[in-house]
């Protein structure tokens, strides 16, 4: 090769290698320099993907301190000033109850049920804390999950085994459905999974045959003694008489939705074995116990957990909540709030609440309509011990959505309930638990589609 | 460009190409001689004529004929490896002309025509006005480079794989993917041919070229595609006599042989070509991304665990056999062909790395049969007739029944008890499965084309598409007559074009018009008891639909250097059964009304070249592209939750994207020897849903890049060439290329973890063929850096690896 065309050679490597040097990624300075404080009220927001209020793109974090929290001239945007919580779709955070830790697992994508625990520091500032845990093997990439207890995470999967029938097509006879349960218990100050198991969960005779089955649950909880979980239950009824064949020539039953809802179920285990299971039955409202992304169940100061119900709708008088007795590790069946008598409504659905000491709860709800559709968006205070509620005032009911609600944040005498439109700005609302005082805190900037969904 | 002037514009060229239609008829016969000083003939020399391209090849003895030439002042240009170029100029003003020409023979040894009337042929199509890439397999086919390579290193083109070679392929075309893109064997839906004939293992040596159309599709390929499509055509039975034999060893046990030979009797016209190949590789390369995790019994995960792949290997074994006549009296081409292969694929991972498989692996096998007939001046002058059908009897088996989970060390997750961890659903990928897929295809495409005067051609198109499958689980074996809910598919589709050489052959125009018809069946069967009896209903229901598309290509060389070329067509995506029919199994509800997909594609470039300067060449081109695509097909999820709880999906038509990009490249040539090429394609696919339907306000991530495109990619390569490096007569190639893609996000918001990060592959090869012109030898280290390379959804490709390759081939035996 003579030097001529040795310049030719090295001409066309500088093209490719100027070409590559032109697109150097550029980094924004971060310019949230939080400073030190006892108690970090963490803000979260769920982003839209393609479509409105889906909340399919991801979570958003962002800190203050608990006056930045409480002062209406203080203004948070957590989609554009906060952080990543790493999930393809909506991170389901849990928090300590100090605010200091922040606990998810990431709902489907790659990593979906990978556990990992941050550290709050203000603003923007989370960090990585301990080892990720991956759940997946155990309980799903989108494991049901909650701190059950300080410390402690329970991640829970139910689904519907197929269903049994006996015979050929078209001769054939419905027999039950069974379900498959997966719990593990999380260590979460040192995150590692500390216990797991699976087993074949069966409802009774009579309830099988009419086509019965749990088919999710959520929302495990330790009681007070602290030598059981309680796990809420979704009841589904198949149609026994009526199937389609499959493009696998396997009859599918067909869902059933005329017929009366099942009574409400929890299925309990011993903690911290998780064996022994059992299915506990409410006989005081049709509904589920397995809530959608927002705790629906505590250990009150009176040792009894306290498990809200939904999808009674109209006809079944709305969300309930039920209580599970210290002493039986069983409904207490003398016992039953009705929200929908404590406010006078008619159809409520409890889309979040918090136990928040001496019987007194804060529930987020919407009203089931003729449709049977939830719509809009209510706050109100109740006491669980003498039956009643008061309904807080609150701007754009109508247009409030809670569905993605994840958390009710309280320090002290102070919980705080994020409230927005879809895709428009709103505000943080404390509420006083001794006084029911209402205030208006910070201001949350909002953005198309997205929505504000916990306070931590 | 604002689209409707774009569009108007091109209107303008399409009536000046009607109008001017009128105003010519005479044409005349250039023919003559090419030989170099000492009378000896220049066989297979290119000659063109310029402007125009009207080109053809000089036969053994020399000689050339090009017909049907408008009247006019050309240029003459005659290249060839043996000779010096020539360029003369030449004036037809009468019917019958004769050029002899006398060249300077190169010093270069022997010639290779192969290559000369394939880059004639490749620029043929280039100009024709539609952006089209020509990938040329020439050089490929005695490296050790498979077809996918080729195609990643194409302007435009990415080639998504998730692992190593045989595993699973999605191409994105200037960030169109999925079913928006086609691809084609000969015109021919791949599909047709099985998942054991694909680009996995179709060796670079049983291609001619492929081509590789982005957006705007000619006519001759049919099909309900918005996002181009890539034809591979195969090696036609009409060269010379030879026979070619090549085996390839390297890195992670790779191995693979192929083997082709063509024979034709000058006098019968008989021929007969028979290929085959086999490749067989364990794929067992070492990762260590951070998507590579090892899992503790607790869960605890660490990442960037370096392991290497333990169940990734790939066989696949195929062969094809055609037999007929070429260049006979009745038919140019007339071949009955057969094909068979046979694949075993083990699947190591889903779409990403997040979980290993073990023992899932996917087998599939194929017998098509083909009959390929095309005639020009079939009865009259003028007419021609091109039949290609091909019947196919393929099968698919899955199987997939280990219920272990796996660590990515390969070995098999314990719990904290010790025990084996089960996958959540009883199997790698879901469910236990031994599905067995049986397909029979037909498919018939049909081209009637009529030249109705010089350089105006009308032509008729069409395809004819029929699908009957057959599905069983062995897992759960149903007599031949139980029943089942299926679906059945049919589809036709008419296109016809007008093409048009006008302004001296200057202007080039191609209109053309689709049509799509497409039936689709379910048949569901319900059961129910009755007053204790047993009652079977059947429910069909049919959807039948037709839509149409457009489109123009139009090319003009302002000079015979500077070609302008442009295209625009409105292209259709037709429903799919599920999305028309719903699925109950998932929760789809139907939706009867839903509309095709629709998408305007506008293309428009300027190839430049080539340009030489003593003994410099240069070539520059540059495809500016422009889609909407509108009436997206997307699954609307049903939020408010009933009572049951159940979520409920329906597809609609919702949805508006956008990709505007540019696309360009650069050779240089210096005399024969060396060549340096650097491509680069850069696009925005943008989310246009400008407001929220239900409140009117303003998309946050309105005309924001989609993630998980890579949508800034650069090639680049040199090749060098020595003549009688070592031995006299021998010749030796050096091949550099480089890759370059940008970092792209893989979620909306911005986020350290969800990048993919900027990735640099570079490879580098040689080759050396021995003085007797039979035996090459080439040596290829890919990834040489051994730097971290992934697909879309992060999975990590081979690191550095070797191979070693011998072609051995004989030439013109009788």
């Amino acid at each position: 090769m003579n030097n001529n065309q040795m310049k030719h050679a090295f001409f066309g490597a500088a093209v490719v290698a100027i070409t590559i040097v032109g697109c150097a990624k550029e980094n924004g300075p971060d310019t949230d320099t939080p400073g030190e404080a006892d108690r970090w009220i963490t803000i979260s927001g769920s982003m839209m993907d393609e479509k409105p209020g889906d909340g399919n793109a991801g979570t958003m974090v962002y800190s203050v301190t608990p006056e930045q929290a409480k002062d209406p001239s203080v203004s948070i945007n957590v989609f554009d000033k906060g952080m990543h919580v790493k999930s393809q779709r909506t991170a389901r955070l849990q928090a300590s109850v100090d605010g200091k830790f922040l606990y998810n697992i990431q709902y489907t994508g790659d990593d979906g049920g990978i556990f990992h625990k941050y550290t709050v520091h203000g603003g923007k500032d989370f960090r990585r804390d301990g080892a990720e845990v991956a759940t997946a093997d155990y309980v799903s990439s989108s494991p049901r999950w909650l701190k059950a207890l300080e410390g402690v995470g329970i991640a829970v999967r139910g689904t519907a085994n197929d269903t049994k029938y006996t015979g050929e097509l078209p001769n054939i006879t419905h027999q039950y459905t069974s379900t498959k349960i997966d719990a593990i218990t999380l260590d979460l100050n040192d995150p590692k999974i500390t216990k797991t198991t699976s087993f074949e969960l069966r409802l009774s005779e009579v309830e099988e045959a009419a086509g019965y089955h749990i088919w999710r649950i959520d929302m495990p909880v330790v009681n007070k003694a602290k030598d059981k979980v309680y796990i809420g239950a979704g009841v589904r009824k198949l149609d026994p008489t009526s199937y389609t064949i499959g493009d696998d020539g396997v009859p599918e039953f067909d869902s059933d939705n005329d017929a009366p809802a099942a009574w409400a179920k929890t299925i309990v285990l011993d903690y911290p074995s998780l064996e022994n299971p059992k299915v506990i039955t409410s006989s005081q409202t049709r509904g589920s116990t397995n809530g959608y992304r927002s705790t629906m169940q505590y250990v009150g100061d009176d040792g009894h957990v306290y498990q809200a119900t939904i999808g009674e709708g109209i006809e079944g008088g709305g969300s309930k909540i039920l209580r599970i007795s210290k002493d039986t590790d069983d409904y207490d069946n003398n016992y039953v709030f009705s929200l929908d008598q404590a406010l006078g409504v008619t159809g409520s659905h409890i889309e979040a609440w918090k136990y928040a000491g001496n019987g007194i709860g804060i529930v987020v709800y919407s009203l089931v309509n003729g449709d049977g559709n939830r719509v809009g968006g209510h706050i109100a205070r109740i006491d669980l011990n003498n039956g009643t509620g008061t309904k807080y005032s609150i701007p754009n009911e109508a247009d409030l959505k809670f569905n993605q609600i994840q958390s009710i944040g309280i320090d002290g005498d102070d919980a705080y309930v994020a409230v927005a439109p879809v895709g428009q700005d709103g505000n943080i609302y404390i509420f006083d638990i001794q006084t029911g005082e209402m205030s208006v805190g910070a201001k949350l900037i909002n953005k198309t589609g997205n929505q504000y969904i916990g306070v931590y | 460009m604002h689209p409707r002037k774009y569009l108007a514009t091109l209107l303008c060229a399409v009536f000046f190409t009607l109008c001017s239609a009128q105003g010519f008829a005479q044409t005349a016969t250039l023919s003559g001689t090419v030989t170099v000083s000492s009378g000896q003939p220049v066989a297979g020399a290119s000659v063109m004529l310029k402007p125009g391209n009207r080109a053809t090849m000089t036969d053994e003895k020399g000689n050339y004929t090009l017909a049907n030439i408008p009247f006019g002042d050309y240029v003459l240009v005659v290249t060839s490896l043996e000779i010096q170029p020539i360029e003369t100029p030449v004036a037809l003003n009468r019917a019958r002309q004769r050029r002899n020409l006398v060249a300077t023979e190169n010093d270069a040894t022997q010639l290779d025509e192969a290559t000369v009337s394939r880059s004639t042929e490749k620029r043929e199509i280039e100009t024709q006005g539609f952006a089209v890439a020509v990938v040329e397999t020439k050089e490929a086919s005695v490296r050790n480079i498979q077809t996918n390579e080729l195609l990643d290193r194409t302007v435009g083109v990415r080639v998504r794989q998730s692992g190593g070679l045989g595993s699973e392929i999605e191409y994105n075309l200037n960030g169109m993917t999925g079913r928006s893109v086609g691809i084609f064997i000969d015109g021919i839906e791949i599909s047709t041919y099985g998942s054991s004939f694909n680009l996995n293992n179709i060796p670079p040596a049983m291609i001619d070229r492929i081509e590789v159309y982005k957006g705007v599709l000619p006519a001759h390929l049919s099909g309900d595609l918005l996002g181009g499509a890539i034809n591979i055509v195969l090696k036609k039975g009409n060269a010379a006599n030879s026979m070619t034999a090549a085996v390839s060893y390297g890195s992670f046990n790779t191995l693979q042989a192929d083997l082709s030979g063509q024979y034709r009797n000058p006098k019968s016209g008989f021929t007969a070509k028979v290929s085959g190949f086999y490749t067989s590789t364990d794929n067992d390369y070492e990762q260590w991304g951070k998507f590579s995790k090892y899992i503790e019994p607790n869960g605890v995960v660490t990442r960037n665990f370096r392991t290497k792949r333990f169940f990734d290997g790939y066989r696949t074994l195929g062969g094809r056999a055609e037999l007929g006549f070429t260049d006979v009296n009745w038919a140019d081409v007339a071949l009955l062909g057969y094909n068979i292969s046979d694949s075993y694929n083990e699947i190591q991972h889903g779409q990403t790395m997040g979980t290993p498989y073990m023992g899932r692996t996917a087998e599939a096998q194929a017998h098509v049969l083909s009959l390929n007939y095309s005639k020009r001046n079939l009865f009259t002058n003028g007419l021609s007739l091109n039949v290609n059908g091909v019947y196919s009897q393929r099968n698919t088996y899955v199987q997939d029944t280990i219920p272990w989970a796996y660590n990515w060390d390969g070995s098999i997750r314990m719990d904290l008890n010790g025990n084996p961890v089960r996958r959540p659903d009883g199997a790698q990928q879901g469910d236990p499965a031994m599905a067995d897929i049986d397909r029979h295809i037909t498919n018939i495409r049909t081209n009637l084309a009529y030249e109705v005067f010089a350089g105006h051609r009308l032509s008729l198109n069409h395809v004819f598409y029929t699908i009957d499958r057959e599905d069983s689980d062995l897992l759960n074996p149903m007599g031949p007559d139980a029943l089942k809910s299926t679906n059945g598919l049919s589809k036709n589709v008419f296109s016809f074009n007008y093409e048009a050489q006008t302004f001296k052959g200057r202007l080039r125009t191609n209109a053309f018009a689709k049509i799509y018809q497409q039936s689709v069946q379910s048949l569901t069967y319900k059961g129910s008891v009755i007053n204790g009896q047993a009652v079977i209903t059947e429910n069909r229901i049919e959807d039948s639909r037709s839509n149409t598309g457009y489109g123009l290509a139009v090319s003009y060389s302002i000079t015979p250097k500077t070609v302008l070329i442009t295209s625009a067509e409105r292209a259709v995506r037709m429903p799919h059964d599920n999305e028309i029919f719903g699925n109950p199994d998932q929760n789809v509800l139907a939706s009867p009304a839903i509309q095709p997909e629709v998408s305007d594609n506008y293309n428009a470039g300027l190839r430049l070249g080539t340009f030489r300067f003593n003994q410099h060449g240069l070539d520059v081109s540059g495809n500016v592209f422009w889609r909407n695509v509108k009436d997206r097909i997307m699954p609307q999820t049903n939020e408010l939750i009933s009572q049951q709880e159940i979520e409920q999906t329906q597809y609609i038509n919702l949805g508006l994207s956008q990709s505007l990009g540019f696309e360009g490249e650069i050779t240089y040539r210096y005399k024969d020897d060396l060549t340096a090429m650097v491509n680069f394609s850069k696009f925005n696919s943008l989310f246009k849903q400008e407001f929220d339907p239900e409140t009117g306000q303003r998309m946050t991530y309105y005309n924001k890049q989609i993630p998980n495109e890579p949508f800034f990619t650069v090639n680049g390569n040199i090749h060098y060439r020595f003549r009688n490096a070592i031995q006299r007569a021998s010749e030796l190639n050096l091949f550099y290329t480089l890759g370059y893609v940008h970092p792209f996000r893989t979620v909306w918001p911005e986020s350290d973890w969800f990048v993919t990060p900027a990735q640099y592959l570079q490879n580098v090869g040689a080759s050396y063929r021995f003085p007797n012109r039979k035996l090459i030898v080439s040596v290829d280290l890919k990834n040489i850096l051994n730097a971290e390379i992934y697909d879309n959804f992060g999975v990590q490709k081979p690191g550095r690896a070797m191979y070693l390759k011998l072609t051995y081939t004989i030439n013109n035996f009788q």
